[in-house]
C-alpha cells in the first residue's frame, strides 16, 4: 500500500510535468493554426490565443496560389513543386548510394577502406558555409547553377557522410555468412545487394529517408545561395512571402504559408515515426 | 572421370600443404589430407585450431598463401566460391531471411537461370528428401532450430554438388536433436554417397560421423585417420586427450625391466605390458620416463577373460569420486603418484575413501615419450 501511493504520486507530478511541456510545446503550433483561419482584421484586435470568430480559409488559398512573393503573385505553390522535384530525387539518390556505400564497406573490404569510411565521416562535420564558394564554382562548371538538379547534386554529396554512416553500421551487424551463402549459390555483387541485403534494410531505410528528407526540405541555405528563379524551394520562398514589404503583413497568410511549408515533413514523421524509432533502436542495440 | 584410376581409393578431394598467413602468423601450416570419393572427412580441434579457416579455404572464402585444392585431380584453389561446385551448410544456418523456405533452397537455381517448372520439382524433391514439405512457404524467423538445420541442407543438397561442407552444423542445436540430426546426417550421407567435408569440436561427432578424420591444434595437423586409428592409436598425447570422453588417463613413470618383462612403474605401482615392442625394450634398458596412457574402459572391477593369467595387471587403489551415469559408473582414484577414471559396471557398488581392486586391460595400454608427446608404438 505504501508503495503504490507512493507510485502514484510519482505518477501524478509526472504526468504534470509532462502536460506543462506538451503545452509549452504546442502552444506556437496552435497560435499558427488558430490565426491562419481568422481574417485579419480579427488578427489586429490583438488576441492572439483567441478561436476565429468568422472561420475563413481564404488565408490558405492566398498563401498557396496568390500571395506575392517576391515580384510575382504566384503564392507557393511552384515553390512546393519546385522543392519536390529537388526532394525526392535527392533522398532516393543518397539513401541507395549510401547503402551502396554501407555494404561495400563492411561485405567487400578492401585495403584502406577504415580511411575512406573516415573520410566520407568527415564531410558530416564540414559546415555548409565553408563550401558555398567552391560549390558555386563547381556547379558552375558543371553547368547545373541555378538549376533543380545542381541542388539535388548538392544535397546528394552533402547527405552521403550521414546515409553511409547509417548503412554501414547496420550492415556491420548483418552476418557475413549470408553474403557468403548466396556468393556460393552464383550471386554477384548486385544480386546479392538488391536480393539478400535491401529486403532486410527496411528500418534503417526508413530512418535514411526521414533523415535526409527533413534535412533537405527544411534547408534554407544551399536554396537561398544556389537556386535560380525556377528552381527556388519551398523554404526560400515562404522567407520571400513573409518579407516581402509591400502593402500590409497578412500574418494570417504568412501562418497558413509556414504550416504549408512544414507539413510535408509532419506527414513524413507521422507515417513513418514508429519505424524510427524502432530503426534507431535495432542500430543502438546491435550496433 | 577421364583421370585414370589406378587404385580403388584414388583420393578425389586433395588438400596439397595448404598454408594460410594472416599478417605473417601461420594460421594453417602446411596442411595434407586426401580425402576418397565418398568419404566423410570431419575436420576437430579446439577453437583457434585453423579447423574453420581450413574449411572456408576449401569453400573458397579465404584464398591459399600456399598449397593447393583438388577435386577429381582439378585444382579448384583459384576459382570463385561459386564455381567450385561446392555446397556448404554454415554454422548460423545463413538462410535468407527475407526469402520463404522455398525459396531459399531454390536460390541458387535461380541465379543460374534454372525454369521456374524445373526449380519446383527439385525444391519438391529435396523436400521430400529432408521431410520439410509442409514448411516451403513459412520464413526462416518462423522455423524451429531443428528446422532450419533441414532448410540449409536443403539448399546444399539441391545443387548436388561434388562435395559438402558442412560448419559446425549442430552446434546451435540442444542436445537431444543433436543426437537426432547426427543420426540424420549419417544416413544421408550413406544415401547419396557425395563426399563431405565437416567441421566440429566435438570429438564425439567426429567419431561418429566421419570415414577420416583429422585432427588440428593451432594450425598444425596432429593427425590423419580412421576413426579408429584415431581412437586406438593416437598420434601423440593431444590427439589422445582430445579423443574420448572422459579423457584418457595419462601418468608419468619409468618403463623398467623385471624378471624378462617390461614394467610400466610410478611410486609402488607396477603394469606389466602386454607385447613390448622394440622401442619400449630400449626405455627400459635405460629405466627411461615415459608417459602411460589408458581409457576408461579399459579398466575395470573384474579381471577379464584376456586377462586372466596375465600377472601384474591389477592396482588396489583408493576412491576419491563415484559418478553413476546409469548405464555404467565412473569411479575416480587418487593418490600422490597417480589419478585413474575407470569405467565399472552399474551394478558394482564403490564408496569414496575405501580401496578397490582395479584390473588394468595392458592389451590396450598407450606409451608416450614424455618430452614430445609423441607415440611409442
Amino acid at each position: 500500500m505504501n508503495s503504490a501511493s507512493k507510485l502514484s504520486f510519482g505518477r501524478i507530478a509526472l504526468y504534470l510535468v509532462l502536460f506543462v511541456f506538451a503545452i509549452y510545446y504546442l502552444l506556437p503550433l496552435y497560435v499558427m493554426l488558430v490565426n491562419s483561419f481568422k481574417p485579419l482584421d480579427e488578427i489586429r484586435q490583438g488576441d492572439m490565443l483567441a478561436l476565429p470568430q468568422a472561420w475563413t480559409i481564404a488565408p490558405w488559398a492566398s498563401a498557396w496560389s496568390t500571395a506575392q512573393i517576391g515580384v510575382q503573385a504566384t503564392g507557393l505553390k511552384p515553390y512546393f513543386m519546385n522543392s519536390i522535384s529537388m526532394v525526392v530525387p535527392a533522398v532516393l539518390l543518397s539513401t541507395l548510394l549510401g547503402a551502396l556505400n554501407g555494404y561495400v564497406l563492411t561485405k567487400w573490404r578492401f585495403k584502406g577502406d577504415g580511411i575512406v569510411f573516415g573520410l566520407i565521416l568527415l564531410s558530416c562535420f564540414i559546415p555548409f558555409q565553408i563550401v558555398l564558394i567552391p560549390m558555386a564554382r563547381m556547379l558552375g562548371i558543371l553547368g547545373l547553377a541555378g538549376t533543380t538538379s545542381g541542388l539535388v547534386l548538392v544535397h546528394l554529396v552533402y547527405g552521403l557522410g550521414f546515409t553511409t554512416l547509417f548503412f554501414r553500421n547496420y550492415y556491420a551487424a548483418f552476418p557475413t555468412e549470408l553474403i557468403r551463402a548466396a556468393q556460393m549459390d552464383g550471386a554477384g555483387f548486385f544480386r546479392i545487394f538488391t536480393r539478400i541485403l535491401l529486403p532486410s534494410s527496411g528500418p534503417i531505410i526508413v530512418v535514411t529517408v526521414i533523415w535526409q528528407f527533413t534535412n533537405i526540405w527544411n534547408d534554407f541555405l544551399f536554396g537561398a545561395s544556389f537556386a535560380d528563379v525556377d528552381s527556388v524551394p519551398m523554404t526560400v520562398a515562404l522567407n520571400n512571402l513573409v518579407s516581402s514589404s509591400t502593402g500590409v503583413k497578412e500574418y494570417n497568410v504568412h501562418f497558413a504559408g509556414a504550416i504549408l511549408a512544414a507539413l510535408p515533413t509532419l506527414i513524413v514523421y507521422v507515417v513513418s515515426g514508429r519505424y524510427f524509432v524502432r530503426g534507431l533502436m535495432a542500430g543502438a542495440v546491435k550496433g | 572421370m577421364s583421370i585414370s584410376m589406378n587404385s580403388k581409393t584414388q583420393s578425389f578431394l586433395e588438400i596439397d600443404n595448404l598454408g594460410k598467413q594472416y599478417a605473417g602468423v601461420d594460421a594453417l601450416k602446411s596442411v595434407s589430407i586426401d580425402v576418397e570419393e565418398g568419404g566423410f572427412l570431419v575436420l576437430v580441434g579446439p577453437s583457434g585450431c585453423g579447423k574453420s579457416t581450413l574449411l572456408n579455404m576449401i569453400a573458397g572464402f579465404e584464398p591459399a598463401t600456399t598449397g593447393d585444392i583438388r577435386i577429381a585431380g582439378k585444382s579448384i584453389a583459384d576459382l570463385h566460391p561459386s564455381k567450385r561446385d561446392i555446397a556448404m551448410v554454415f554454422q548460423s544456418y545463413a538462410l535468407y531471411p527475407n526469402m520463404s523456405v522455398a525459396g531459399n533452397i531454390g536460390f541458387g537455381m535461380e541465379t543460374r537461370g534454372v525454369p521456374k517448372a524445373e526449380r519446383l520439382k527439385k525444391i519438391d524433391e529435396v523436400a521430400s528428401i529432408l521431410q520439410i514439405e509442409p514448411l516451403l512457404k513459412r520464413k526462416p524467423a518462423q522455423l524451429s532450430g531443428g528446422q532450419r538445420q533441414r532448410v540449409a541442407m536443403g539448399r546444399a543438397l539441391v545443387r548436388d554438388p561434388q562435395a559438402f561442407l558442412f560448419d559446425e552444423p549442430l552446434s546451435n542445436l540442444d542436445a537431444r536433436l543433436r543426437v537426432d540430426m547426427r543420426a540424420e546426417i549419417k544416413k544421408l550421407h550413406a544415401r547419396l554417397g557425395t563426399t563431405i567435408v565437416y567441421v566440429t569440436h566435438d570429438q564425439i561427432e567426429a567419431m561418429t560421423l566421419a570415414t577420416k578424420i583429422a585432427v588440428l591444434k593451432l594450425g598444425e595437423l596432429q593427425q590423419v585417420g580412421t576413426p579408429d586409428e584415431i581412437y586406438n592409436a593416437p598420434a601423440n598425447t593431444f590427439v589422445a586427450d582430445f579423443m574420448g570422453s572422459p579423457a584418457m588417463n595419462r601418468v608419468t613413470g619409468q618403463l623398467e625391466f623385471s624378471q624378462g618383462h617390461i614394467d610400466f612403474v610410478v611410486g609402488p605401482y607396477r603394469l606389466r605390458l602386454h607385447e613390448p615392442s622394440e622401442e619400449h625394450r630400449e626405455i627400459a634398458a635405460r629405466s627411461g620416463t615415459v608417459d602411460f596412457g589408458i581409457r576408461a574402459e579399459n579398466i575395470s572391477e573384474e579381471s577379464g577373460a584376456e586377462n586372466t593369467g596375465a600377472a601384474g595387471n591389477a592396482l588396489s587403489l583408493q576412491v576419491d569420486l563415484v559418478e553413476p551415469t546409469g548405464s555404467d559408473t565412473f569411479i575416480s582414484t587418487k593418490d600422490e603418484h597417480a589419478v585413474f577414471t575407470a569405467r565399472i559396471a552399474n551394478h558394482v557398488k564403490a564408496t569414496v575413501g575405501e580401496k578397490v581392486e582395479l584390473f588394468f586391460d595392458m592389451s590396450k595400454a598407450h606409451f608416450f615419450d614424455s618430452e614430445s608427446g609423441r607415440r611409442i608404438p
